[in-house]
């Protein structure tokens, strides 16, 4: 059989005699048997004999010095003896075993890594401000000086970015809306005012489902792709040819990018709170709710302010995943992993900035003004 | 065993190519001994890169045989046909490190994945593939903080990890200065004369030829055109070898091939 290896003992001596070639399964075998060896008490030293031995690969080579090594860091001896000039010619391609374990950091200089740890982190928060900044600027020099054929790319990602996602936030929204009379109608019926189901979905989606629900249907979908796109741009080395060229970063990619997001979201907010309304309406009428009692109610209950708060909410919305999106994609560094890693933290940073947006517009609105509700 | 056997690699008769009706090469036959370097020339749309992809076992020919050490390669079934593209190495034109792993990692890569062999040992493999390609120095670098050359060496040393006995290379020096170039050339020589690695390399790079082939091969048009030693190559009256060796100027009189 070949390249079995054959432990012959004697005394406290282990003579080892592979035979047959030493390539990768054989290697992997003599170092996990001289590892065992080097942990038995018993042994004092181990002798391989390289007599019958044919082919030794680099595999076997390093497996035989590391094993030798660690024998001797055990405290115990190790020869490798009959050498053919073959396998002196492989043994020497490896080099002397340096320090089997990592050598600990120095204190010092992890302290001060994690100093600057924390200060990179703070100048994220920097860059990102200028990006925003930046392409505010930007945005309002490109709108003083529009260029027609600027309008293709604004045209372009309002498709991709919005429009493509239509289909997916009716469907959500119809859901929605009758998740939200189905609850509402069976709720308030125990206190006999289950006709009240209007008001909850008509504010409901207006005020607040519609901007959300499409917010973080657009920052799974379209923030996501964003962040991909621009990763990939970034670690290809596209940004810097971008910039080398002259070309501004954030007039160029940022800035069509956030704005079709900012007509699209609206749109697809007011879309949403149709879809979502219609749905509450027609399942009230199946629970005994006239259809125009309820078309009624909503359009008395429903003002302009809400529908305000509502497409104000949706234009923040957009702004947080359009620079979200493309801060972390450009952002990018390194390779692949790092694409698919801040594409994961775009989707996660835009939802939580959404519902934190959300939370802090609805109390200071309703605070300031929806006290005045008749 | 069917490595005891001379020949390496044998092509038969070979046709590729993407559709049966549009072969991009005919009626190729090459061999390969141990421990040869070997350079296929052409220019760009010779086919050279598609006949190296069917070689190494990327792209089914679409008639004839490929036997690398000794067996058929596109009859055996997957595991089987693993296990003989393990004994061969590919290096890449774009390098195809993983940009994730340092230098380390990725040369390890292939030793953790394919064999039972523990961390440590591969490990040291590596560094001793890494030391023969000069790059000791850089075991923790990630690739993207690396020289287009130095990142051709690290590909160099994970495609000869395992030791094969056969390199496959897709243009080693492009878009490298001449002294790099060089410096890979170099470096392929020692691998074969320490590892004993059969080179196989597809380029149009005319002095690594010279440097450092054993033999070459010119395609043109789908065709093995020409193939020999460099010095016979240099006397080839072939146009497309001409026009490869001496960049398409037209030969005269008395000065048909500057010295070289």
């Amino acid at each position: 059989m070949h390249g079995r290896l054959e432990p012959a003992q004697r005394d406290q001596t282990i003579v080892l005699r592979p035979r047959g070639d030493i390539q990768l399964d054989e290697a992997a075998e003599l170092y996990t048997q001289l590892s065992k060896l080097a942990r038995q008490h018993a042994v004092q030293c181990v002798r391989i004999s390289f007599a019958e031995v044919v082919q030794l690969d680099s595999a076997g080579a390093v497996a035989a010095k590391l094993g030798a090594e660690q024998l001797r860091r055990a405290g115990k001896g190790c020869d490798l003896q009959d050498l053919r000039p073959q396998h002196q010619q492989a043994l020497a391609l490896v080099s002397e075993p340096r320090e089997l374990v990592k050598k600990p950091r120095e204190p010092s200089r992890a302290w001060m890594e994690r100093l600057y740890t924390k200060l990179s982190r703070a100048r994220v928060l920097i860059d990102a401000a200028e990006l925003v900044v930046d392409t505010a600027w930007s945005g309002l020099r490109a709108l003083a000086h529009w260029e027609r054929r600027r309008l293709g790319a604004v045209a372009e990602h309002t498709v991709t970015l919005g429009v493509d996602a239509t289909f997916i936030v009716s469907l959500l929204s119809f859901l929605i809306g009758v998740i939200l009379a189905f609850q509402g109608a069976f709720q308030l019926r125990r206190f006999g005012a289950d006709v009240y189901m209007a008001e909850l979905v008509g504010l409901g989606m207006v005020r607040e489902f519609s901007a959300i629900m499409t917010a973080i249907i657009l920052a799974g979908r379209s923030g996501a792709a964003l962040a991909a796109e621009l990763g990939t741009m970034s670690v290809q080395n596209e940004i810097d040819a971008l910039e080398t060229m002259g070309i501004s970063i954030p007039q160029y990619l940022v800035f069509p990018r956030v704005l079709a997001l900012s007509i699209a979201q609206p749109f697809l907010t007011v879309l949403s709170m149709a879809i979502g309304i219609g749905a509450g309406i027609g399942l009230g009428s199946l629970v005994g709710i006239p259809a125009w009692t309820a078309f009624h109610r909503m359009q008395q209950a429903l003002v302009l302010d809400d529908f305000v708060l509502g497409l104000v909410k949706s234009l923040l919305f957009a702004w947080v995943i359009g620079f979200v999106g493309c801060f972390m994609g450009l952002a990018t560094r390194g390779g692949a992993q790092n694409v698919g890693t801040n594409t994961t933290r775009a989707v996660v940073l835009s939802i939580v900035l959404i519902v934190v947006i959300d939370s802090i517009v609805t109390t200071t609105w309703t605070l300031s003004y929806g006290g005045n509700r008749s | 065993m069917a490595e005891t056997e001379a020949e390496l690699l044998r092509a038969d008769r070979l046709v590729c190519g993407y559709s049966a009706d549009d072969p991009v090469l005919r009626d190729i036959s090459l061999h390969m001994q141990r421990g040869e370097i070997v350079f296929m020339l052409g220019g760009s749309g010779s086919g050279k890169s598609t006949l190296l992809r069917s070689l190494c076992g990327l792209l089914p020919p679409l008639d004839g045989r490929v036997r690398l050490l000794g067996e058929d390669l596109y009859a055996l079934d997957g595991a089987e046909r693993r296990a003989v593209l393990r004994r061969a190495g590919m290096l890449f034109q774009h390098d195809a490190l993983f940009g994730s792993l340092n230098v380390l990692e990725n040369i390890a890569l292939p030793v953790l994945e394919l064999t039972r062999i523990p961390k440590p040992v591969a490990y040291e493999m590596s560094r001793a593939k890494l030391a023969l390609v000069e790059l000791s120095p850089f075991e923790q670098r990630k690739p993207s903080e690396l020289s287009g050359g130095q990142r051709k060496r690290v590909a160099l040393a994970r495609a000869a990890v395992l030791d094969p006995v056969i390199l496959f290379c897709d243009e080693p020096t492009s878009g490298l200065d001449p002294a790099t170039s060089s410096h890979i050339d170099r470096t392929l020589l020692r691998m074969r004369d320490v590892l004993q690695v059969a080179i196989l390399a597809v380029t149009h790079d005319v002095e690594s030829v010279r440097a450092i082939a054993d033999r070459a091969i010119v395609l043109d048009a789908g065709h093995v055109c020409e193939q020999g030693p460099f010095e016979s190559l240099a006397h080839s009256e072939h146009p497309a070898v001409h026009a490869l060796l001496h960049r398409g100027e037209p030969a005269r009189a008395g000065q048909r091939f500057p010295s070289a």
